[in-house]
């Protein structure tokens, strides 16, 4: 009886430790930051193996679309890319990845080879890399590697002990985390006009070794040694003389590895830097994004030859995704009260465009607007006297033929209201 | 090694652990060595003086004990015996002047040469303060008194005697243990009782709550305040002294409530250093109530021997002033200490002084002495003049004091509480909404301590699902809105910049 007694209060206790943990973390994931969930959680969600990884710094982020690749080439892809992620950061990224996916290709985009850190100076752009990231030994290794220098390894581990003060400013977003539609992917959305800098020779190199290099040469050799293809990339952006040699400096890596290398400050026909850029610093909105992807799923495809899954049963999810992206994208069009971003977001191949131009545009960036107009794919222009307002917009989502959104924008660019004309 | 820091919580269950595993009669030197450990976490170095004043209060107790024995006629027994006494008093004093009070006293000096225009000493000890110096020392004194004044024997192991001075849970902020109490219980053995662990557990998370979510939280609201005094006038500064009483009493008491309920796991049981002090109606009450064990050992050690109340008014009043500017200076090495200990000595002077006016007007205005109104008044001017004596406690210098209570009489800003710029002194609006509430279950579980009911007991009589409810709602509150871990800005997380 009293052995039974005893027995009895130990199971109290551990029933009691275990309802304990249960609300606690509970409440651990609920005042945690929702960001890194809402970009990976579908990473970690998804049974079916991954053919390609993209690993990198926003340039990544923002650069390129996995679900574009889904649409165009049916190839099956998640973003890894992290903001401000230096190599070091996204080698750990990227180990962390292949303990849950082997993939056929890792694109590595290789903007930071100059890096001489091993994390961001703003650890929060590493919370979103590993906030979401399970508890694991790569995790614990990852954190021991590069944090010690540079901030607290418990508030990476055991993040409540950072997030609990969030209490006071939790939000809708918490409680029903809104989960990325892009596949890790983010666009950012505005049209800037960058300065463009002119290009050096290839040859013309940063030469110092350093953390950067070094953590993308131990990238490439874990790729070979788990036998996964690489591919090397720097995205298009407006480059500064050092930028373009920091850039240059990956060839000789390439060629010591074996590695492909596409270096798109030299593809000069890509992207438009007028027209496809979030900001005057270095990255891509949307229509440069979707034209860069669509380069890169082009050499995946035919050169890499990675699997069209679009006939393959076990990825039929990733219509439906498709869809829900779409829906996202369209969300995306209706939220937009400038012009430049409203034409800048139509270079989408699953949109149709009706635009009724007035033929006085009353405003000075005609060019750009001309240039944005001609970014369309499926764009049908009408010209027309004095209208209501200087451009109206109707667009159809070609799958459908429905419209999903009509606009009309006056002299400043600004979407106004407009009259239901039937 | 910090009550709120991630290495006590995994050195504590260690202990405790351990300490029921350990057959019972070596348990005593299990605990001596954690609370070594736990003192050495601080800084090595720092354990030798714990060291030194338990050895010669050690050797003070064991010499006691011996002259007590010894066939000599009482004048020389009571001549040795006091000769005993004062050379644990004085080594025992003089290590806590050197490295408590060695720099105030250069400084004055220093600053007496200045007013004389003579050149100020170049001497410069350099000392850090060792943590709990002032609380171990003091302990460990009591015991050479009590064994003097027969109130106990002397302690023949040494180890055992140790574990009296360095008792872990109350060895860096009290309470301020007797050995009539401690040392008795480490003689002690102790059985593992899941009644007096859970209760144990219970105190520990009330002292995590005083401590944590409401004394960490005021903390925020009164440095900002304090410490740009003269940006933030007139009433900012009387809601922060206000507040300043809650959190040095959530902050003194929370600490000594982690220690009654550390102890209280391990089957010790040390006094209640605090008794809800606030719902006093007398400064002299709010002393009775107040950090208990420091006060009665000042009445013990000091007032008592200065003569107390049996030697007339004019002597007793005087005792008073002493024993409190002393008080002040065992609280810190600095005038302001000095002050608000001897404010606090004059308030009870003044209300002894007074004490027969007060009663005759009482009579004479017809009042209800019995009436809640009556009741309240009194508690409401025994917080003020309690918390006017506060402001030379909180305040750096004695003009910093000055300067605050300056600006509260003279700068006119009531709208603080209406425009929003309330929340603009470190605490958002929900964080300072979330002190009041605090404050105000403080205040509720005092009342029903006053009043003799004592929650913890209440709620033990409670249903399973009931108490589970309580101890891990608890727990989630303490680690939610407990200010603990890396200071999280919502600012510092927005992706402006990739």
């Amino acid at each position: 009886m009293r052995l039974q007694g005893k027995i009895k209060k130990a199971l109290c206790a551990v029933l009691f430790v275990a309802l304990l943990m249960l609300v606690l973390q509970r409440a651990a994931f609920l005042v945690e930051r929702k960001d890194s969930m809402e970009k990976y959680q579908p990473f970690y969600d998804q049974k079916e193996p991954f053919d390609v990884l993209i690993i990198g710094t926003s340039h990544a982020i923002n650069g390129i679309f996995p679900m574009d690749l889904w649409d165009d080439y049916g190839i099956v892809s998640y973003n890894f890319g992290g903001h401000d992620n230096q190599p070091a950061t996204s080698y750990w990224v990227l180990q962390n990845a292949l303990q849950y996916t082997k993939p056929k290709l890792v694109v590595l985009d290789v903007f930071g080879a100059a890096s001489q850190g091993k994390v961001s100076d703003d650890l929060s752009y590493l919370h979103l890399s590993t906030d979401s990231m399970p508890f694991s030994k790569v995790k614990v290794d990852m954190l021991n590697d590069i944090l010690p220098e540079y901030g607290n390894i418990c508030d990476f581990l055991f993040d409540f002990s950072l997030y609990h003060n969030r209490w006071n400013e939790l939000t809708q977003d918490d409680f029903f985390p809104e989960i990325t539609k892009e596949k890790g992917a983010e666009s950012r959305i505005r049209v800037a006009s960058p300065e463009i800098y002119p290009l050096i020779e290839k040859d013309e190199r940063f030469e110092e070794d350093g953390l950067g290099k070094e953590y993308i040469e131990k990238m490439i050799v874990c790729c070979q040694e788990n036998g996964i293809e690489l591919l090397l990339v720097n995205l298009p952006f407006p480059a500064s003389e050092q930028k373009q040699r920091n850039a240059n400096s990956i060839y000789p890596i390439a060629e010591k590895y074996g590695v492909e290398y596409i270096n798109y400050l030299y593809q000069e026909d890509i992207v438009n830097y007028r027209t496809d850029f979030y900001d005057e610093d270095a990255h891509l909105n949307p229509s440069g994004a979707r034209k860069v992807t669509k380069d890169l799923g082009r050499i995946l495809s035919e050169e890499y030859h990675v699997p069209d899954r679009r006939q393959d049963a076990e990825y039929a999810g990733w219509f439906e995704d498709y869809e829900e992206y779409v829906e996202f994208k369209i969300s995306n069009l209706k939220k937009q009260s400038g012009v430049k971003e409203y034409l800048m977001l139509l270079n989408d191949e699953d949109f149709k465009c009706f635009l009724s131009v007035d033929e006085d545009p009353g405003r000075e960036d005609t060019g750009l607007m001309e240039l944005l107009i001609q970014n369309i794919p499926a764009a049908e222009v009408s010209v027309e006297a004095e209208q209501e307002t200087k451009l109206r917009v109707i667009v159809t989502e070609i799958e459908t033929g429905e419209v999903v959104d009509t606009a009309a924008f006056d002299a400043d660019g600004i979407r106004v209201e407009e009259e239901d004309h039937g | 090694m910090l009550f709120n820091s991630v290495n006590f919580l995994i050195f504590f269950p260690v202990v405790v652990l351990a300490y029921f595993i350990i057959p019972k009669k070596f348990r005593y030197v299990w605990l001596l060595v954690a609370s070594y450990y736990f003192y050495m976490s601080w800084f090595p170095k720092w354990a030798v003086l714990l060291l030194f004043s338990t050895a010669v209060t050690y050797m003070s107790g064991l010499l006691l004990e011996w002259i007590k024995h010894r066939p000599w006629e009482e004048r020389r027994r009571v001549r040795w015996k006091k000769l005993c006494v004062l050379g644990s008093f004085g080594a025992n004093l003089a290590v806590l002047a050197l490295f408590k009070y060695s720099n105030f006293l250069i400084d004055n000096v220093n600053s007496l040469l200045e007013l004389l225009h003579m050149e100020a000493l170049d001497i410069s000890f350099g000392l850090a303060l060792p943590v709990g110096i002032s609380f171990y020392t003091f302990q460990a004194l009591s015991y050479t008194m009590d064994v003097y004044r027969d109130e106990i024997y002397a302690e023949k192991n040494f180890l055992k005697y140790a574990l009296f001075v360095s008792f872990f849970p109350q060895l860096v902020a009290g309470p301020i243990e007797r050995s009539k109490n401690l040392l008795k219980q480490i003689n002690t053995e102790h059985s593992f009782c899941e009644e007096s662990v859970k209760e144990g557990l219970l105190l520990m998370l009330w002292g995590y709550f005083l401590k944590m979510v409401v004394a960490d939280r005021i903390s925020v609201f009164v440095d900002c305040v304090y410490g740009d005094y003269q940006k933030f006038g007139g009433w900012f500064l009387i809601l922060a002294s206000v507040l300043f009483a809650f959190q040095i009493y959530c902050d003194f008491a929370g600490d000594s409530v982690i220690a009654m309920g550390a102890a209280r796991v391990m089957g010790f049981r040390l006094m209640d250093n605090f008794d809800c002090p606030y719902f006093s109606r007398s400064v002299s009450e709010f002393w009775r109530r107040w950090h208990i064990s420091l006060s009665s050992w000042f009445k013990d050690y000091l007032y008592i021997p200065l003569g107390g109340n049996r030697k007339g008014k004019l002597r007793q009043y005087v005792n008073i002033m002493i024993v409190f500017a002393v008080s002040g200076l065992w609280h810190g090495a600095d005038w302001t200490y000095i002050i608000w200990g001897t404010l606090n000595g004059a308030f009870q002077v003044l209300g002894a002084l007074t004490g027969k006016l007060r009663s005759a007007a009482k009579v004479k205005l017809g009042l209800n002495t019995s009436s809640f109104g009556h009741k309240a008044a009194q508690t409401l001017i025994t917080f003020c003049l309690v918390d006017f004596a506060w402001i030379f406690f909180r305040a750096q210098t004695f003009a910093d004091a000055a300067g605050v209570i300056k600006s509260m009489v003279t700068v006119r800003n009531p709208w603080i509480f209406l425009d929003g710029t309330l929340y603009e002194a470190g605490l958002d609006c929900r964080n300072f909404w979330l002190m009041v509430i605090c404050i105000g279950i403080l205040l509720a579980a005092d009342w029903f301590k006053y009043r003799g009911i004592q929650l913890r007991k209440v709620l033990m009589r409670q249903e399973l699902w009931f108490r589970w409810c309580v101890y891990i709602g608890g727990i989630l509150f303490v680690l939610m809105f407990g200010i603990w871990g890396s200071a999280y800005s919502a600012g510092s997380f927005i992706y402006f910049q990739f």
